[in-house]
């Protein structure tokens, strides 16, 4: 679980304060795909920026459940799948997924082949970054913040470079690696990203405005 | 290979590369003649347009010249595939960049850095040489941390850390000093001298009159060709 107490966050952009979060509480629970929904500017990136550590906030505090900073977690705790993807230009599609691991290596994880199987990359495997689509680049990042099987998957808009075959396919493994029993909290403002949430936290102006269970949630099956 | 050849970490001939824009040829190498060899620190100078950014790329071997040949490390740059240049770029050359975040990767720890610059290399056994380098640039108590938490001289030389691993035989630095106060471009400058010191032939290309100062030759360039060589 993550425990958001108090988060705030203000930044300036010339003469004018803008508030990115304003005093957000709330717990994010394994087992279930919780999507921050909300228009650009609402405080979502700003929000999971500083769950996954690549932002600070000027107060309050974002833990695990026994008290550990998510912000401090390595990659074997918290995959993070940025809004940007941020490949290395030099490594192969391989070795950006395999990328944690082979920077800090740890036991268990899940296979590169067998992700890049899931995320329907295996083709493309000895590929540049700049030898592929923007899309696939995205289900790469998404494949490396899976590696290590991450208890806490943080993704900023991750179907946000896909097409909507493959929005399906995408959605279709953070779920499952939600029902695998770890947290997985997304931004999007995709409906069909929405709809297919368990959880869905509106944001407006830096605060959460709605926090509601989707019929998502009571699917059967689920 | 001639003996020549072996004596430098980079050697242009007749490098021509010509760019279509817009329906027109605009010419930003003219003919190219460039030796460096290893243990130099070469400031590359010369007006906006004159061709350093051009010579820059095809040394980084992310462009290829029309004709002529770029001798990098041995290996003749321009008749390399592009999984041929990527070896080269992986394993012979380091790059600095203006801005000292441009050099880092917002989601890596310093030691990962240090620990990807190895692999990078194809170092097996690189935690020796990452430690000294913690330590040597004064990061040992840094090296969990992200980017983000360092401050910019910091990062600055976890930047110096991760091009001059291995070493490698040639570093390429665009403005390296273009966006750091006065005590900041003196550290880059002397750690540009301590990896010439250790073989590594270093090229700045460079509006900074301090680089140029410092540096063991200067590259004048203007309209594509080398105009001065001192």
């Amino acid at each position: 679980m993550i425990e958001i107490r108090n988060l705030s966050r203000r930044f300036r952009r010339g003469s004018e304060t803008v508030t990115a979060l304003d005093d957000v509480s709330l717990d994010i629970h394994p087992g279930e795909l919780t999507v921050a929904a909300g228009p650009s500017g609402s405080g979502k990136t700003t929000l999971l920026s500083i769950v996954a550590g690549y932002e600070r906030a000027d107060t309050g505090s974002t833990t695990t459940a026994d008290g550990r900073p998510t912000g401090q977690l390595g990659w074997s705790d918290l995959g993070f799948v940025p809004q940007s993807v941020t490949l290395i230009d030099e490594l192969t599609v391989t070795e950006n997924v395999d990328l944690p691991n082979r920077l800090d290596p740890a036991p268990g994880g899940t296979p590169v082949e067998e992700l890049l199987e899931r995320l329907e990359i295996e083709h493309l495997a000895a590929r540049l970054p700049s030898q592929i689509s923007g899309g696939e680049q995205q289900r790469t990042a998404i494949g490396r913040a899976l590696r290590l099987a991450p208890a806490i998957l943080i993704g900023d808009e991750p179907t946000g470079h896909q097409d909507r075959g493959r929005v399906d396919l995408v959605l279709g493994i953070l779920r499952q690696h939600a029902y695998a029993g770890h947290v997985v909290l997304i931004s999007s403002h995709d409906e069909a990203v929405i709809s297919a949430a368990d959880r869905v936290l509106t944001l407006a102006d830096g605060r959460v405005v709605a926090d509601e269970r989707t019929r998502a949630s009571t699917a059967p099956g689920h | 290979m001639t003996p020549s050849d072996r004596s430098s970490a980079v050697s242009c001939r007749g490098v021509l590369r010509t760019y279509h824009l817009d329906g027109s040829e605009v010419s930003a190498l003219r003919g190219v003649d460039l030796d460096l060899a290893p243990g130099t620190f070469t400031a590359l100078v010369g007006p906006s347009g004159s061709g350093k950014s051009t010579l820059l790329r095809l040394l980084a071997c992310v462009d290829r010249p029309d004709q002529g040949s770029i001798l990098i490390d041995g290996r003749e740059a321009a008749s390399l595939s592009r999984r041929g240049r990527l070896r080269l770029r992986r394993r012979a050359l380091g790059f600095m960049f203006q801005s000292p975040a441009d050099n880092l990767l917002e989601y890596l720890t310093v030691r990962q850095h240090l620990r990807l610059a190895a692999q990078l290399r194809g170092l097996r056994h690189g935690t020796g040489q990452a430690d000294e380098l913690l330590e040597r640039l004064g990061l040992t108590d840094r090296a969990d941390h992200l980017p983000r938490q360092l401050s910019g001289g910091e990062q600055q030389r976890v930047g110096i850390a991760f091009a001059s691993f291995g070493p490698p035989a040639l570093l390429l630095a665009d403005e390296p000093t273009g966006q750091l106060d006065h005590g900041a471009v003196d550290a880059v400058l002397d750690a540009f001298l301590a990896m010439a010191e250790a073989g590594v032939a270093v090229v700045a290309a460079t509006h900074d009159p301090a680089v140029a100062r410092r540096a063991h030759q200067v590259v004048r360039m203007r309209d594509g060709v080398i105009e001065e060589h001192s």
